[in-house]
């Protein structure tokens, strides 16, 4: 309740919100194919042409997207501009004709910006998508990225002392498992039971996580595995990008 | 006492090349891994159809998103896929429930593209499937238990998912990625069915240096699309794998990747032992209408000017069916499913795109068909017995309007926005014809109220079968197009119905739940549409025991 209110006090000594911007990021974010159709018409999602909503509502729903629905958090990706915009914007369709619009939209051409570079380089490349395998694939970093190996929040050291960890580090927790019938492999167990062993297997880029009879695996000693091995996708120059990164984290 | 009808095989015989038929099980999305949704069982026929009723019922119990699945039939077993990735295997005789599989998701999980999903591939004793946040699972045939699970993406970081079913080739399960509509780059993936390891990724869109990149302008080719967001088909003679790749994004705006974008809206042969391309045929350079050549590759062999050829349809968003040869990618012909096509104004006798009608940055052009498809997902099917190939059709047009729009990674990237439109002079309508598969010669046109978005099944019986949007599950006469039976099944039809024996009986079974992407535009061309009650059930029917 407080949030809302502070919202809507902050809405009061705010600008008025943009219409022409909400417009134009309803039509890029809300608009498309899988959701709620051109100027709001319907589509998979519900209309919202022609609807008249509680202004609480819209702010918490579009905020904060509905729980177990395809409508996302939107405070997630757009910034509180453009989320007044948008929330302007939809409240605007109240009063629009329950029809799909056919009007020229209004807004003038601009040209494509490139997209919106990262803060830290490091950063970009943590995540590089052109990486087959990339650092994003196996750990989170500041909310983002897969939960594998180890979060690195918290990366203690200096530039030069993570560089060392990704190109040379060994992992305790990594250990050479062997599957009958199978070569031995490196392994991260995850869960062990009398039964049951699930085990994050090392020797594909993305790990597989096997649930595996537990008569069947014989987990080894810690493995000679090396994270450099890993990262061989990455330059020299790459690494120590991403490593001053994540000293600055 | 029950007296069993002898069940007979018609020998669908093809001179060439593989049988694409299905016999007691159906074991592939595509029937086969020929994508023929064709069945050589003949029990149920013309002269019987007529009496076909429901033999059991089963019920996912959740309706959202409807249900998109084409069931697998293994062995008297029928494995079914429903929104949020459950999985149920049940006795294929009688429904009865055998394992059912929830798949977990992150707490913080968001659906992105919808909660659908197309269907589970059955093999090596594995049921596999893809996953709503990007993961393949394998599950244990028997139990249902979780063998493996491997990540593909992180999905919050492609903005895509996996809703297609997958396809097995030997000791690989090969599993397609949507994202076409986002800022991200598609691929395909192939891993080990036994232990889930990753065997090989093959990029739509190539990378830096490698040939074709240069059909990309700047870094476009790092956003550019290419969805491999449907199942693709495999010959096992000529070893090669065959999956549609979709358009490119932004899809209405192609002002920042001028080139022709290679490999989207192109079918790509690959070696399946390692994931590299043999040769691609591109149907449409320059995508500027999310045309998507994303559907079924149909795998025929058909004389060609007097020769036999080895031959591969595929029918893309735009209306256009384009038939290649499928030893070399080589162009043999193109003709439309639909009468309201104005993007093009043909193809020329080399596979050409002639007289190109773009969308406009600030202007509404009135384009046909719709986004929404000359022809959506749901797929055609070919009898190897008539010869024909039998599809749905969708007449609707829209307003575009293109706008440019900066890339953000994972996020949703159309570059403009549409309206559907009634077609000039009539208004929108969907239909169902036979056609012959290289000359596009229509048979029949049969012309339902509302447009199909149902597969449609054919059979050694001479049958047609598909469903409609108001709940009606219906069969044709292949040979004429005649309504010879129909069943209200209580909700609209997205699935695809198959056919399967169990003990020497025939069944057909449908998927019957109203959902999807496509449902929500068809309820802004018909607006009583919004009511149409959702569902998420399978009906199977047989014929009345005789006593």
């Amino acid at each position: 309740m407080t949030i809302v209110l502070a919202l809507l006090l902050a809405q009061a000594a705010a600008p008025a919100p943009d219409l022409a911007r909400g417009e134009k990021i309803f039509s890029q974010s809300c608009a498309i194919g899988y959701c709620h159709g051109a100027k709001g018409a319907a589509n998979r999602g519900p209309r919202l042409r022609g609807r008249h909503f509680e202004r609480q509502y819209l702010i918490r729903v579009i905020r904060d997207g509905i729980a177990n629905t395809a409508m996302p958090a939107f405070k997630a990706t757009l910034n509180e501009a453009d989320l007044n915009a948008v929330i302007a914007y939809v409240e605007s369709l109240s009063g629009a004709a329950d029809t799909s619009g056919h009007e020229v939209s209004s807004l003038p051409a601009v040209k494509p910006a490139a997209p919106v570079a990262e803060a830290h380089p490091g950063r970009s490349l943590f995540f590089d998508a052109t990486k087959g395998t990339r650092c994003g694939s196996c750990h989170v970093v500041d909310n983002q990225g897969v939960a594998v190996g180890p979060a690195l929040a918290r990366a203690a050291g200096t530039s030069a002392d993570i560089l060392n960890a990704i190109q040379k580090g060994k992992a305790n927790r990594v250990r050479m498992v062997t599957i009958r019938g199978e070569a031995p492999f490196p392994a991260i167990v995850v869960e062990q039971s009398s039964d049951t062993v699930r085990l994050y297997d090392l020797n594909s880029m993305t790990p597989v996580l096997r649930t595996l009879p537990a008569r069947d695996v014989t987990i080894g000693p810690a493995s000679d595995w090396l994270h450099g091995s890993l990262v061989r996708g990455y330059t020299a120059a790459e690494l120590t990008m991403i490593a001053s990164y994540l000293s600055s984290q | 006492m029950r007296l069993l009808l002898p069940l007979a095989f018609t020998c669908a015989v093809v001179a060439l090349g593989q049988d694409g038929a299905t016999k007691e099980n159906w074991t592939d999305y595509g029937g086969t891994p020929a994508s023929w949704r064709y069945s050589s069982l003949d029990q149920i026929n013309r002269s019987n159809v007529a009496k076909l009723t429901p033999k059991w019922i089963f019920q996912t119990g959740d309706p959202d998103g409807g249900l998109n699945v084409t069931p697998i039939v293994v062995d008297g077993v029928m494995y079914v896929s429903s929104s949020r990735n459950r999985v149920f295997a049940l006795d294929a005789e009688t429904g009865r429930e055998i394992w059912q599989y929830r798949y977990q998701f992150p707490k913080d999980f968001i659906v992105s593209y919808g909660p659908w999903n197309r269907g589970v591939a059955v093999a090596h004793g594995r049921v596999f499937m893809g996953t709503l946040d990007n993961h393949v699972v394998a599950l244990d045939q028997k139990t249902g238990r979780e063998l493996w699970k491997v990540n593909v993406e992180d999905y919050k970081q492609c903005g895509c998912n996996i809703t297609g079913a997958p396809l097995v080739v030997k000791n690989k399960v090969i599993v397609g990625v949507t994202g076409g509509d986002s800022a991200h780059r598609g691929y395909l993936n192939a891993f080990d069915v036994e232990t889930g390891r990753h065997l090989w990724r093959f990029w739509t869109i190539p990378a830096k240096g490698e040939p074709g990149n240069e059909t990309w302008e700047g870094d476009s080719w790092k956003y550019g699309g290419g969805a491999t967001w449907m199942t693709g088909s495999y010959d096992p003679e000529l070893n090669l794998l065959y999956w549609p790749v979709g358009n490119p994004a932004a899809d209405f705006y192609g002002g920042g990747r001028r080139g022709s974008n290679l490999y989207t809206d192109s079918v790509v042969a690959l070696d399946p032992d390692t994931g590299k391309l043999k040769w691609y045929h591109q149907q449409i350079p320059h995508d500027v209408w999310d045309f998507d050549t994303a559907y079924e590759c149909v795998l025929f062999d058909a004389p060609v000017d007097g020769r036999m050829r080895k031959l591969l349809l595929n029918v893309n968003k735009g209306g256009m069916t384009f038939v290649i040869d499928r030893t070399n990618g080589k162009f043999v012909s193109a003709w439309p499913v639909v009468k309201h096509l104005n993007w093009i104004t043909g193809v020329s006798p080399e596979g050409e795109l002639l007289g190109r009608n773009e969308p406009e940055v600030g202007k509404t052009k009135f384009l046909c068909p719709s986004i929404g498809g000359g022809r959506s997902w749901n797929q055609g099917a070919y009898s190897p017995k008539l010869k024909w190939y039998f599809t749905t059709g969708i007449e609707w047009c829209q307003d575009v309007t293109a706008t440019p729009e900066e890339p953000r990674e994972g996020q949703f990237w159309f570059g403009g926005s549409f309206t559907p439109k009634d077609p000039p002079g009539e208004r929108a309508h969907g239909h169902l014809g036979a056609y012959d598969p290289v000359t596009g010669k229509r048979h029949w046109l049969y012309k339902p109220t509302y447009p199909l978005l149902a597969s449609v099944l054919v059979t050694a019986g001479d049958l047609v079968f598909t469903g409609d949007p108001e709940g009606y599950f219906f069969a044709l006469d292949a040979r004429t197009g005649e309504k010879l039976w129909s069943f209200q099944t209580g909700s609209g039809h997205r699935g695809s119905s198959i056919t399967y024996a169990v003990k020497g009986r025939q069944y057909i079974a449908t998927p019957s739940g109203w959902g999807s992407a496509l449902a929500g535009m068809v309820a802004q061309m018909w607006p009583e549409a919004e009511k149409f009650r959702g569902g998420s059930t399978i009906i199977v029917f047989g014929l009345p025991e005789e006593r």
